[in-house]
């Protein structure tokens, strides 16, 4: 089966996902239900190159946050690999794996809840750098902090240090993350919706702010939205991924996917982001589905996961497997029957 | 927008001022609003979370949870009734009847026990002398314009509703008793953007159907596209412009206006013009003295930061309080 790897060196690959699949139970409604085991991201194939830039993009529910987690380590796969640097995450020995969580972080969406309440800005951001005892000498981890917290704009940062979460605005919070992340010059760092619990005003900033380091660390990101016009700017030198229920429907560049969109969910998604122009607003139409509303993620329908709502429905085939992630255009990637000959 | 008294006026509001009151503490979460609106409009407010947005939609039906009060300014609703002087059951009869509103959050408020239809049907009971089957009737009929299938609705519980659906729901529940006027407190926030532009498409089919005035309430200025003629930009409890969607959009004249749109990335037209509002957004304890947005805005002179610019009307129909609006584009 030809598929993202298929097109790059691997490699190139700095992390990898092989045919990842996470079950997770759940229990069906009512206190008596009886629990139900489903895939929360199934067989998925996502490779991020060194330095790499790639956005998740995905309704609430699809397993984007758990694709991310996974990724990063923090959920075992029920099946596949997660691979870094060509070696399996599951399987490292000792040193690799220590080496692996040094060098892979994760940024979570809600800084209300990321950062310890009762530990003050210094001890947060200064954690990590003291556990993988990259420094011993006290007065240099108080340098190397007060030079993170600088990084991140949350200066004076003598000023910064002292405080507790609580006494921190969303924003100045979601800094702290950030700079806690870059602690350890990892290079692989999954942003899972950082901006949606900040102010509009500020969104922006954040969003540089990040892609600033990402300059300076040479780093590669997995920027994980639900907001596709936030998605292409982050990403905008960078690909992006689309995500539904569970499977990733279709990889291209940025720039070509929002262009030219292949898969028909990808379609219907833009077709209803709204557009912050009047003009441009009366000109769009949302594209018709067959249905609006999703369906359970729990008893998605057979075959491919878009049927029961996707326009191009074929019956007989597009309920039969679920379609496989395949080059449709060069470095264009899409899990779509209508495009299964080309 | 016409500055003369009029019975085309659905609300007219008048210096309003609301506070919360914390110990020693106050916080003017509206403060000395004056607004109109016309009667079968759809309106909007635009603003951050923290900006009185909420609070102003609360008193427009005397509803602001304590410790907050109104403490200054009158409510006119429709030319004649001073919402802020009805007594409880008129006010009773006032919320739902004549306005009503979805709340933020309001789909996870119906009764997780009740099927959907025997919820609505409480709601008749409760207000209105229909039987049975006209209840039913009335019931069917609402959610086939929120585009439901009315049978299996009425037969679900909510969990087995999902997000969209159970919106949709609530918006027909919230016009069960006929109101004049809608008010949607940021209803497609929890929403994917599929189920959210449904329910926009519906709003702007309800107004011609149902020829009711909305209010839309939200911190996203791209989703007003879709729907609303006028809209207001609230900042810090003050309204700092109001103009038509397309003046706003096209021509805004406050500085925190064009701010807020050279901040929200889409994915039509040049990302490369993006730029953040710098600085944070504004403590409400301690306002700076003059124009709440002075600390932020690229445009300050010292006047801005003296005195607090009132909300004026200029040419083209449309207020706007800042001292620089001239200089604006």
């Amino acid at each position: 089966m030809p598929s993202v790897e298929g097109c790059y060196l691997s490699t190139d690959y700095l992390l990898e996902t092989k045919d990842l699949t996470v079950r997770f139970r759940s229990r069906s409604a009512g206190i008596f239900g009886e629990s139900v085991l489903f895939n929360a991201v199934e067989s998925c194939d996502l490779g991020i190159r060194n330095g790499e830039v790639m956005s998740l993009v995905g309704e609430s529910g699809c397993g984007k946050t758990t694709l991310g987690k996974a990724a990063i380590g923090l959920i075992k796969p029920s099946s596949g690999n997660v691979l870094y640097e060509h070696k399996d995450v599951w399987q490292m020995d000792g040193k690799d794996y220590s080496e692996f969580r040094r060098n892979a972080q994760i940024i979570h969406q809600d800084p209300y809840a990321s950062l310890h309440p009762s530990k003050k800005v210094y001890a947060i951001v200064s954690a990590g750098i003291r556990y993988h005892k990259l420094i011993h000498d006290e007065a240099r981890i108080r340098d190397r902090v007060s030079e993170l917290l600088g990084l991140v704009g949350l200066v004076p940062p003598e000023y910064f240090k002292n405080k507790y979460p609580h006494q921190l605005s969303g924003g100045q919070r979601q800094r702290v993350a950030i700079a806690r992340a870059v602690s350890l010059n990892p290079k692989f760092i999954v942003a899972d919706e950082i901006v949606t619990m900040i102010d509009v005003s500020l969104r922006i900033d954040i969003l540089n702010l990040l892609l600033d380091l990402r300059k300076r660390l040479a780093s590669s990101f997995l920027f994980i939205t639900h907001d596709f016009g936030v998605a292409r700017y982050f990403a905008a030198e960078g690909r992006t991924a689309v995500m539904y229920l569970g499977n990733i429907a279709e990889i291209a560049t940025t720039d070509m996917l929002i262009k030219d969109p292949l898969h028909p969910y990808t379609k219907a998604l833009l077709s209803a982001v709204p557009v912050p122009d009047p003009t441009l607003a009366k000109q769009r139409k949302m594209m018709e589905l067959r249905r609006v509303d999703p369906p359970d993620p729990v008893h998605p329908p057979p075959g491919c996961k878009f049927s029961d709502r996707c326009p191009s429905f074929m019956s007989g085939k597009c309920d039969k497997k679920i379609p496989d992630l395949l080059e449709a255009k060069p470095q264009h990637f899409v899990a779509c029957y209508l495009y299964e000959s080309t | 927008m016409s500055q003369q008294e009029s019975p085309t006026k659905i609300y007219h509001i008048a210096d309003l001022t609301v506070e919360y009151y914390m110990r020693r503490l106050s916080i003017r979460a509206v403060n000395s609003v004056n607004l109109r609106i016309e009667k079968g409009e759809a309106f909007g407010i635009v603003g951050e979370s923290g900006s009185g947005k909420t609070t102003l939609a609360l008193s427009l039906l005397n509803l602001v949870p304590k410790p907050g009060r109104i403490t200054s300014g009158s409510i006119i609703y429709d030319g004649n009734k001073d919402v802020l002087k009805l007594n409880g059951n008129e006010l009773r009869r006032f919320r739902w009847e004549e306005v009503a509103m979805v709340f933020q959050g309001a789909l996870n408020s119906f009764n997780p026990v009740v099927r959907i239809g025997d919820q609505m049907l409480e709601t008749i009971d409760e207000h209105k002398s229909l039987d049975r089957q006209e209840g039913l009737k009335k019931i069917s009929t609402l959610l086939e314009m929120v585009r439901l299938d009315p049978e299996r609705t009425m037969r679900s519980f909510p969990h087995e509703l999902s997000g969209g659906m159970k919106q949709r729901t609530m918006i027909a529940m919230s016009l069960l008793l006929d109101p004049k006027v809608l008010i949607l407190d940021e209803p497609t926030t929890a929403l994917d953007v599929i189920s959210q532009k449904h329910i926009l498409n519906i709003l702007a089919d309800l107004r011609k159907q149902i020829g009711a005035t909305i209010i839309l309430l939200s911190h996203d200025l791209a989703i007003f596209t879709e729907v609303v003629e006028r809209i207001a930009v609230m900042y810090a409890g003050k309204l700092v412009e109001v103009a038509s969607m397309d003046d706003l959009f096209l021509r805004p004249k406050h500085p925190y206006t064009l701010g807020l749109m050279q901040a929200t990335p889409s994915v039509l037209g040049d990302v490369s013009k993006l730029k953040p509002i710098p600085g944070s957004p504004p403590d409400m304890f301690s306002l700076p003295k003059g124009c709440p947005f002075n600390p932020r805005c690229p445009f300050t002179i010292d006047t801005c930061r003296k005195v607090n610019p009132p909300l004026e009307e200029i040419p083209g129909n449309r207020l706007v309080a800042c001292h620089r609006w001239r200089d604006v584009t």
